[in-house]
């Protein structure tokens, strides 16, 4: 069958017949020896007057024929740009084995010519304008035409047609010395159509059957007219079948239908088959190009969204120095340093103060936003211990934690193995989950940080016995910038970008960010990281 | 005892503003220099007892440089001279790590030989408490 190829035009009925060539080759040596032990069957068991030299005669000139033709069906060249050094060299024996193929190549011009001739004498398509036929016209079938390695098929085809004329005349032939139109035989030139429907045109394939009932017809009636010798099959009566006008003229009626209903059918069918595979053919290559298309699309886009990425960290970064300097600004004033302050002033400086920490804040989200997103090709991957991490970031926010009246608990499984990831990334994605727990979580609650490894696996989590999240919520909250209703209540500082950093950071080290709430009991975020797998850019 | 004397590298001077009042409101007595190269002109002749610097100062490594530039100049004094980083990074981890120089002054992934880090924006009282722990640690040596 044929190599699977995205390229179009490439149909499977193309390479397959291409390789039917050599099956009719195949076909032709049973054939040879099914007529061999007919005959001598025939002659000796039911002692039959067979006449054993021309027959044999026929046999051996097809069986030449078939050697002839397995010198040239050498399996297809290789497609044009291989190395021609894998070529075999051209030796002397080969040069040998070459003159039977320009013998053939000499018939296969010969009986291209009358098949031209015969196609074009039936005239007009139909449709569209009179124009001469191309022998590819006439002999490869309509569904093949402009398929890839169109020269090939041609030659297969060319191949094909050329057999079957001749396999036809060699039938004619046999029939003439066993019997002519009394031999049943005669109606085994309708496989012959059949292959011819299968290989060739339908246009072709009527000219063979033509040729197949010509031949066989001439030899009827020449034989009831004496104009050729009779080789008796048996005795008589049977034997003297073929001097009955009646009897020869219904053999031939009856073949004559069998052959041309037959081409009828299997030419249709035949059609159908190719243009289903034609069209499958073209459906898969298109298939292939669309699929092309997106992955260029989707290329595209990401790197239309790191750009975006990068042009975001650049704007970040530049806002966060002078945003630094006014907060400390505003500090010194806001302390005392310069100056004491009238109330109402001290009032301001200190609103403008919050709010260029909200800024500050939402610059360094931005940030890690981007960072993260960036992947590694911003970051230098290390080993991480995530334990170490989470025991530190514990010491740091104990106090917060004191201020807010919540317990703060880590809880680290010994012997946790290293992680290696961007250290500041993880350190973002832990700060943010174990910030939001405190922030959400009310006096008297109690948020735990769990670490274990789990499977291939590290596993974080953090739990809260706070205000919880909506269901309506949870599938939102790792969007940029959402902020479910009762978080935006409780705290009205926020950015939003928490959790899209968290989701960010677990999905560039491989790993997946789960969350489990119930509003007023607490909520669960849990954090898989694959210990082997490194970020991804 | 002469007052401690503070410099302040840093290429922004509304920040070199701030920072000089809120050391002197400490008892500090404060010299500036907008640039590493003035920052170790200013190390040599007024030999400070701490140096403030701005890590991403204008090339983003000069802070870097202005470290091992300074570590390597002969004398005791400057390989003691205690150093807190003032950085907008937010991210000591970054910091740990050099960027690439060809100059061969330093190898990558060497730690960066200084005694404190501080993120920008940062408190006036949180900088006063970072200062005299740095100092008071570089005096029991």
């Amino acid at each position: 069958m044929a190599v699977p190829s995205d390229r179009p035009g490439t149909l499977p009925a193309a390479a397959e017949l291409v390789e039917r060539i050599s099956w009719l080759v195949t076909l032709r040596w049973l054939a040879i020896a099914g007529v061999i032990c007919a005959a001598t069957c025939a002659s000796v068991l039911l002692r039959m007057p067979l006449a054993p030299l021309p027959i044999v005669a026929v046999m051996a000139a097809l069986a030449l024929y078939n050697l002839l033709l397995a010198t040239v069906n050498r399996p297809l060249p290789p497609p044009p740009g291989t190395d021609a050094a894998s070529r075999p060299p051209a030796t002397a024996a080969l040069r040998v084995a070459e003159a039977p193929a320009q013998l053939l190549k000499v018939w296969l011009a010969i009986e291209n010519l009358a098949f031209l001739l015969a196609g074009a004498l039936r005239g007009r398509d139909g449709t569209g304008p009179w124009r001469w036929r191309t022998l590819a016209d006439v002999l490869v079938p309509r569904e093949l035409w402009g398929v890839e390695r169109e020269g090939e098929v041609l030659r297969a085809a060319t191949l094909a047609s050329a057999q079957i004329t001749v396999d036809l005349v060699a039938l004619a032939a046999l029939l003439h010395f066993s019997g002519g139109v009394e031999n049943p035989f005669i109606f085994y030139s309708v496989f012959h159509v059949v292959i011819a429907s299968v290989l060739l045109s339908r246009r072709a394939t009527y000219l063979e059957a033509t040729l197949g009932f010509s031949l066989i017809a001439s030899v009827g009636v020449g034989e009831l007219y004496g104009v050729l010798a009779h080789y008796p099959l048996g005795a008589e009566p049977v034997a003297a079948a073929y001097r009955s006008a009646t009897f020869v003229a219904s053999q031939l009626l009856v073949l004559g239908s069998t052959l041309f209903l037959t081409a009828y059918m299997a030419t249709s069918i035949a059609a159908g088959q190719r243009s289903y595979e034609r069209e499958a053919a073209r459906l898969a290559s298109e298939v292939a190009r669309k699929a092309r298309q997106l992955e260029t699309s989707n290329a595209m886009l990401r790197e239309a969204e790191r750009a975006k990425s990068q042009y975001m960290r650049k704007v970040a970064h530049e806002l966060k120095a002078p945003l630094a300097a006014v907060q400390m600004l505003l500090r010194v004033v806001l302390d005392g340093l310069a100056g004491d302050l009238p109330g109402k002033s001290r009032d301001l400086v200190a609103r403008a103060e919050r709010r260029t920490r909200e800024l500050s804040r939402l610059t360094q989200d931005l940030l890690a936003l981007s960072r993260a997103r960036e992947g590694t090709t911003a970051v230098e991957l290390v080993p991480c211990d995530l334990g170490g991490l989470v025991a530190e970031l514990v010491s740091e926010m104990h106090g917060q934690a004191t201020q807010a009246g919540v317990t703060l608990a880590a809880e680290v499984t010994p012997g946790t193995p290293p992680l290696r990831g961007d250290a500041t990334g993880l350190r973002q994605l832990v700060g943010n989950l174990v910030g939001n727990a405190l922030r959400y979580t009310p006096e008297g609650g109690r948020v735990v940080i769990r670490v274990a490894p789990v499977a291939a696996a590290l596993r974080l989590e953090v739990e809260d016995t706070g205000i919880g999240i909506q269901a309506a919520d949870l599938p939102r909250i790792f969007e940029e910038f959402y902020r479910a209703a009762n978080a935006r209540s409780r705290s009205p500082e926020g950015t939003g970008l928490g959790l899209a950093i968290v989701r960010t950071v677990a999905e560039r080290h491989g790993g997946t960010v789960a969350v489990a709430s119930e509003v007023g009991r607490g909520t669960r975020f849990t954090v898989d990281l694959p210990i082997e797998r490194t970020a991804r850019a | 005892m002469t007052s401690v004397r503070i410099l302040v590298v840093d290429d922004d001077r509304d920040l070199v503003e701030t920072l000089r009042i809120v050391l002197e409101s400490g008892g500090y007595e404060v010299a500036a220099a907008h640039d590493a190269e003035a920052g170790l002109d200013s190390v040599r002749s007024e030999r400070p007892d701490l140096i403030l610097l701005d890590v991403m100062m204008p090339d983003a490594t000069e802070g870097f440089h202005f470290v091992w530039r300074l570590r390597k100049l002969e004398g005791e004094y400057f390989q003691h001279v205690p150093v807190i980083v003032l950085t907008a990074i937010h991210d000591r981890t970054e910091l740990r790590f050099y960027p690439d120089s060809g100059d061969g002054t330093y190898r990558a992934g060497e730690y960066l030989p200084v005694q404190d880090f501080i993120d920008k924006p940062v408190d006036p009282s949180a900088l006063l408490e970072r200062v005299e722990k740095v100092l008071s640690a570089s005096r029991t040596k």
